[in-house]
């Protein structure tokens, strides 16, 4: 063969070989196509591959120095698998060969053995396994370049099944968060039902309850009256029926407008009126509590607030309810109401301040919460809900305003609210 | 009928007639075959429908397979039948070919245990070198294999393989020999013209040489040379003188046979691989002569000692074709090679198969392929 012919027949061998490698994205399939081509253009018995603590799911890249295993990743015949170990010391030979060529002879009984070493650097190694003798150095040394575009095969193919296997890791997380979000929603979604069930079955029982409530105060007002007019001598017995009516009317219109609040269908009704004229209305209603616990009340006014545009009905309630919570914890004590139209315009300011029982910082976090008072002894020495401050929280953000606590044990509470004097539906809380 | 130590019997039938074919099976039955070998010539014309309920009542296990011509000793035929009957039972695996790819495997209980096989195959099946490929994954390089392709020479594949199931198509058969095997492999073909570049190709259809229509680049090539037209004869005709070679390094080039055309694309009988360098082939009836004689001095100059019984023949049809009236040069040189009454039996096939001295299993074209059995 002359000396063109043989240069071809190296050329066309690199040519296919070359070629044969990354047909394939997937490792062992690609391997398996350039061990074929190994086989049909070369006089091989078994071709075998070696990778360092790889396996089929994530090779991972190691320092040389790491390398205490060698698994057996691919041979061709697969029937050959443990020839290679016939070798004694191959493991060190693996070692050392970690790029170029390194060829070993085994005499065996009957037989020798020809093993080609290609180092793929920190890959591992492949083994030509040659039957009867080695190949000819030139081929041998014209596969050099050729393994190094193996290597480059190998790795473009590892990080190829590396970032598969973080897609598929990936996807499935986006799946398993997609279908938390699908329960959490579904979740939301009962609660928010199971809630709008509770606070439907609240109004209807509030309703359903203040009916037969209403005839009970009317009657026991009637039976008052006439028990007065005949000095009957139950006159007591009618005002505590009346009483005990009332505060559970109060009790039952609480919860009604907690529930109303909570399903979102509690209406704003604006009007213009002047906020002395409320003013003179509430302290009057208070008035037989702050007798009750021999309080004072003393108004402070600072400025004149004049003319609102607002509920009247609700504004009403806010300041009763803090009043009357203010009477309620306060024993022979000064209560302060004072009345202030703030440095902006259409804004003013209600504080209500005791020197009652106060409340510690715990108690004090809590107690906006609905059916939330104090603690537990609280409603059983001071009666109560635990519902208005959460119904009057709630009135005052509703109507654009904000309403702040403070206080101190032994020394007493002070509320302060600030709200728009023009009632604006659908506004925010104040900044 | 020829008493043997591995053959109990063998009957020869020159009229190609499906009756006789049957009578003869019979006969190697009541003989006392534990198996049949059954080679029979296409020009019979056996079809399922002639032979299928009788190769399904047979209780011995078939394998076998219809071939262009047949060879019986220093002859060949293109009409008639041989049954041999085994002293030994075999065991036979059947492969469906339809879907075989790199990526398939076929199971076989037997094979890890197998010293030599015999593998028959529809020689017009586009799945031949995958199929041999997984074979050899399976047996490794210390297992003799060797074979042929079955098939009619007008390239219209129908069923040739005899079995238990009747005549199979499409399928390979992979059969437990329970003898040593020593395997010749020669076919005396040149170079000629090339290399080229194999471009484009798929399984055993090339579409591109050189980025060139692979058959105008064929066409250019042959025609000066042959002093032959593809226009006005038939491709075949001229082909056969005219095969690919692919090379192998440190071995004889692997013959590839172009058999027809498709459109500006050549079909050849095996697999040609993409981006392998081909040559155009050229014989001579002296080099393919000597060819078929080396082959078979290869079997018996092989170290093992033991006893020669019989010698398997797969020479490719091609030959005959190329050879002609001097074929049976070929025949009697492979005889003299061989220790003196041997008796030979085999067929004049599309594509043969062999395992390589230096590793590997190949699917040849235009080749001999020589098994000599010893016990």
């Amino acid at each position: 063969m002359d000396q063109t012919t043989r240069t071809l027949q190296l050329i066309s061998l690199q040519h296919e070989l070359a070629m044969a490698i990354g047909l394939d994205l997937a490792l062992k399939p690609m391997l398996r196509q350039f061990l074929t081509v190994c086989m049909r253009r070369l006089p091989l018995r078994a071709v075998h591959v070696y990778f360092y603590h790889g396996d089929n799911n994530r090779m991972q890249f190691q320092n040389l120095s790491e390398k205490d295993l060698i698994p057996h990743y691919l041979t061709f015949p697969e029937v050959m698998k443990s020839s290679p170990h016939l070798v004694p010391d191959l493991a060190e030979y693996l070692n050392h060969v970690t790029q170029g060529l390194k060829t070993i002879q085994v005499d065996e009984k009957n037989s020798s053995r020809y093993y080609h070493l290609f180092g793929l650097e920190d890959l591992g190694n492949i083994i030509f396994e040659c039957n009867t003798g080695f190949l000819e150095q030139s081929i041998s040394y014209s596969l050099v370049p050729v393994m190094k575009r193996l290597q480059a095969g190998c790795r473009a193919c590892i990080e190829h099944e590396y970032l598969q296997q973080e897609m598929h890791e990936r996807k499935q997380m986006t799946a398993a968060l997609k279908q938390a979000k699908n329960a959490a929603l579904k979740a939301q979604k009962e609660a928010e039902m199971a809630n709008h069930s509770k606070t439907r079955f609240l109004a209807n029982m509030s309703h359903e309850l203040r009916t037969p409530l209403n005839a009970i105060i009317g009657y026991s007002e009637l039976l008052q009256e006439e028990s007065e007019d005949i000095d009957a001598g139950f006159t007591g017995d009618c005002k505590k029926i009346n009483a005990a009516g009332e505060y559970l009317l109060g009790l039952i219109n609480d919860i009604l407008d907690i529930s109303k609040i909570e399903a979102g269908k509690m209406d704003f009704y604006p009007e213009y009126f002047e906020f002395d004229h409320l003013l003179n209305d509430v302290v009057n209603v208070i008035q037989p509590l702050l007798e009750k616990n021999a309080n004072q009340l003393q108004i402070d006014m600072q400025g004149r607030i004049g003319q609102l545009y607002t509920d009247k009905t609700k504004l009403r309630q806010i300041l009763f309810n803090l009043l009357s919570n203010a009477s309620k914890f306060t024993q022979q004590g000064l209560i302060q109401l004072k009345v202030q139209a703030l440095d902006k315009p259409e804004w003013f300011c209600l504080q209500v301040e005791d020197n009652g029982i106060g409340m510690d910082a715990e108690q004090l976090d809590k107690i906006f919460e609905a059916f939330t008072q104090a603690d537990s002894s609280t409603t059983r020495n001071y009666g109560g809900t635990g519902l208005g401050l959460a119904i009057t929280q709630q009135f005052v953000r509703m109507m654009g305003g904000d309403i702040q606590a403070q206080s101190e044990i032994g020394v007493g509470s002070c509320f302060s609210i600030e709200l728009p004097s023009q009632l604006c539906l659908g506004s925010q809380t104040r900044q | 009928m020829n008493q043997h130590n591995i053959i109990k019997s063998s009957y020869f039938d020159a009229s190609g007639e499906a009756h006789a074919l049957l009578d003869n099976i019979e006969k190697a039955q009541a003989d006392g075959a534990k198996a049949l070998l059954i080679l029979a010539c296409d020009d019979n014309g056996f079809t399922p429908e002639l032979l299928d309920s009788g190769l399904k009542n047979i209780s011995i296990p078939i394998c076998g397979g219809i071939f262009p011509q047949l060879i019986e000793n220093k002859q060949h035929h293109e009409r008639g039948s041989l049954v041999c009957g085994l002293k030994q039972a075999i065991d036979i695996c059947h492969v469906p070919l339809a879907d075989f790819d790199l990526n398939s495997h076929f199971e076989c209980d037997w094979l890890p245990q197998a010293q030599s096989i015999v593998v028959l195959v529809d020689g017009l099946s586009a799945r031949i070198d995958p199929l041999i490929e997984s074979l050899y994954n399976q047996v490794g390089p210390d297992v003799s294999v060797c074979g042929s392709g079955a098939g009619s020479l007008s390239f219209q594949q129908k069923p040739c393989l005899f079995s238990n199931q009747g005549l199979l198509m499409e399928t390979a058969q992979i059969i437990n020999f329970s003898y040593t095997l020593e395997i010749g492999v020669r076919h005396g073909w040149q170079q000629l013209a090339g290399p080229f570049l194999v471009t484009h190709a798929e399984d055993h259809v090339i579409h591109s040489l050189n980025y060139q229509p692979a058959y105008q680049v064929y066409r250019e090539t042959v025609e000066p040379i042959a002093g032959q037209n593809f226009a006005d004869t038939d491709f075949f005709n001229i082909a056969k003188r005219f095969p690919f070679g692919m090379d192998k390094v440190g071995e004889e080039l692997l013959v590839r046979d172009p058999i027809r055309v498709d459109g500006e694309s050549l079909v050849c009988v095996g697999r040609v691989a993409e981006n392998a360098m081909i040559h155009i082939l050229q014989g001579e009836q002296e080099q393919l002569v000597a060819a078929a004689g080396e082959a078979a001095q290869k079997v018996t100059s092989a170290k093992d000692n033991g006893t020669q019984s019989a010698a398997l023949v797969f020479d490719c049809i091609s030959r005959v074709l190329f050879l002609e009236e001097h074929f049976h040069q070929e025949l009697e040189q492979i005889q003299q090679a061989l220790p003196e009454q041997t008796p030979i039996l085999g067929a004049l096939t599309l594509g043969e198969i062999a395992s390589s001295e230096k590793g590997g299993i190949q699917f040849l074209n235009k080749t001999t392929v020589i098994g000599l059995i010893k016990q």
